[in-house]
């Protein structure tokens, strides 16, 4: 399971600020926010690709989860209930916006599909590594489905099983659409260095 | 090709291989155990690239880290929250004794009639002392301080503008560390953390101001970043003044 950085790490010291929260203490609601504020904020941001955005999506995480506290009765870990509650506030607001939606009940036809294939080509493998701004640029091209997904599971390191219940989609489903969005990044990532091959790095094109 | 075989079925053959590891890929990157992938991969160049570039972007991903949220995040979140009443304000001196109900002392006669002497003790006590504390200068105090973005606000120049948010800011920070000792710990090192990522902010722009001084947009991130400041430092302050 994905912990949240930074003390307290033990279940029993959250349960105990949940409980302390629901009684309206400050001091709980500041540590709970401290605790869990870099990994809801980056979530929204890998989400969004706009910080802006990322800080008015996480305030209002934080806002429903705070109103909705004295509601938690602990059936599920406290992070997946805060991270289902910010996967459903970012989702709907790109929606609002006009953002596909990608339904994850969709059959996944995935495995069906054979990978597309251009033998004959000499730069097939990636280069070296991948860098922060080149990979957060390829996370931003994908459908938001699919983005959640890669998000919770490659970055934020959260378990199929923990995503299921966050996405309210099968354990199945959630390693479909990982693997699809790590094959949609891969070809997003060769596109973009055949085109930096084929132009140069930015400033030498001229 | 195999002996025997023709070139369309080494054709076949190999289309066949490379679809069965493409099936096993997503088991296999997800940890489970499939020999067939490995072996695959070490004849098959294409598949032995795509292995490889997948398994690239998993490990950069694990790598990428989280992100610091703006210091004003919390200040926002808990304005809100405090004015909701979802975080409840300790009660005042005056409510927790002279509560509205009829509950504490104005239930009994003795401690309302033990009150109102006082009451009127204080009110004698003020008259006497009053022209002392009005010829005194004005403190310095947390609560003498004037609201950081009225401050802010009211300087007419950049100039004037940038020295009246320093020293303003100045005035908050001292405060602040005069008070920070009775601060709960907890709090303490939340409000500590976004000061200092603050403090980069503005050390950044402050560089970057330098190198390229009619830039417009820098000047509007370091005056944001001063106002952040000013109004997370009055926000410590408002808390342990409580």
């Amino acid at each position: 399971m994905a912990q949240g950085e930074g003390a307290p790490s033990k279940a029993d010291s959250e349960s105990q600020l949940i409980a302390r929260a629901q009684r309206g203490e400050e001091e709980a609601f500041a540590a709970l926010f401290e605790i869990h504020k870099r990994r809801v904020y980056s979530l929204c941001l890998r989400m969004t690709a706009d910080p802006a955005e990322a800080e008015d999506l996480s305030q209002e995480a934080f806002l429903q989860l705070f109103r909705k506290i004295s509601t938690f009765r602990g059936e599920s870990a406290f992070s997946t209930w805060l991270h289902r509650l910010v996967v459903n506030v970012v989702l709907m607001h790109l929606r609002k916006k006009g953002v596909q939606k990608i339904s994850l009940d969709e059959v996944d036809n995935s495995q069906a599909e054979p990978v597309k294939r251009e033998y004959g080509d000499d730069d097939r493998r990636l280069l070296g590594s991948v860098d922060r701004i080149t990979l957060n640029n390829v996370i931003e091209e994908l459908p938001p489905g699919y983005r959640a997904i890669f998000v919770l599971h490659d970055v934020e390191g959260y378990e199929h099983n923990e995503i299921a219940r966050i996405m309210d989609c099968s354990v199945g489903n959630s390693k479909s659409q990982l693997h699809k969005a790590r094959l949609k990044l891969r070809e997003a990532l060769r596109r973009d260095q055949k085109r930096l091959v084929r132009t140069g790095p930015p400033g030498r094109s001229n | 090709m195999k002996d025997g075989e023709t070139v369309e079925q080494s054709r076949t053959r190999k289309q066949d291989a490379c679809a069965d590891f493409e099936r096993e890929l997503a088991a296999y990157l997800e940890g489970e155990e499939r020999q067939s992938v490995l072996s695959h991969a070490e004849s098959c160049e294409y598949c032995r690239c795509m292995l490889a570039d997948l398994e690239l972007i998993r490990s950069s991903s694990a790598e990428y880290g989280f992100e610091e949220p703006p210091a004003r995040l919390w200040t926002n979140v808990r304005a809100t929250l405090v004015a909701e009443g979802v975080i409840r304000q300790p009660a005042s001196f005056w409510r927790r004794w002279l509560p509205v109900g009829g509950r504490g002392l104005l239930r009994s006669p003795i401690p309302l009639a033990a009150a109102a002497t006082l009451a009127i003790a204080f009110v004698i006590f003020l008259k006497a002392a009053l022209p002392f504390f009005r010829s005194r200068p004005a403190s310095s105090s947390a609560a003498g301080i004037q609201p950081a973005a009225v401050q802010l606000a009211s300087a007419s120049s950049p100039a004037e503008g940038s020295a009246s948010v320093q020293r303003t800011i100045k005035a908050l920070e001292q405060e602040y560390y005069a008070n920070a000792q009775s601060m709960q710990p907890s709090l303490q090192v939340t409000y500590q953390k976004s000061l200092q990522s603050l403090d980069n902010e503005i050390q950044e722009c402050r560089v970057f101001s330098q190198k390229q001084p009619d830039n417009a947009l820098v000047q509007q991130y370091l005056s944001n970043a001063y106002a952040d400041k000013a109004e997370l430092l009055q926000s410590a302050l408002e808390y342990n003044l409580r």
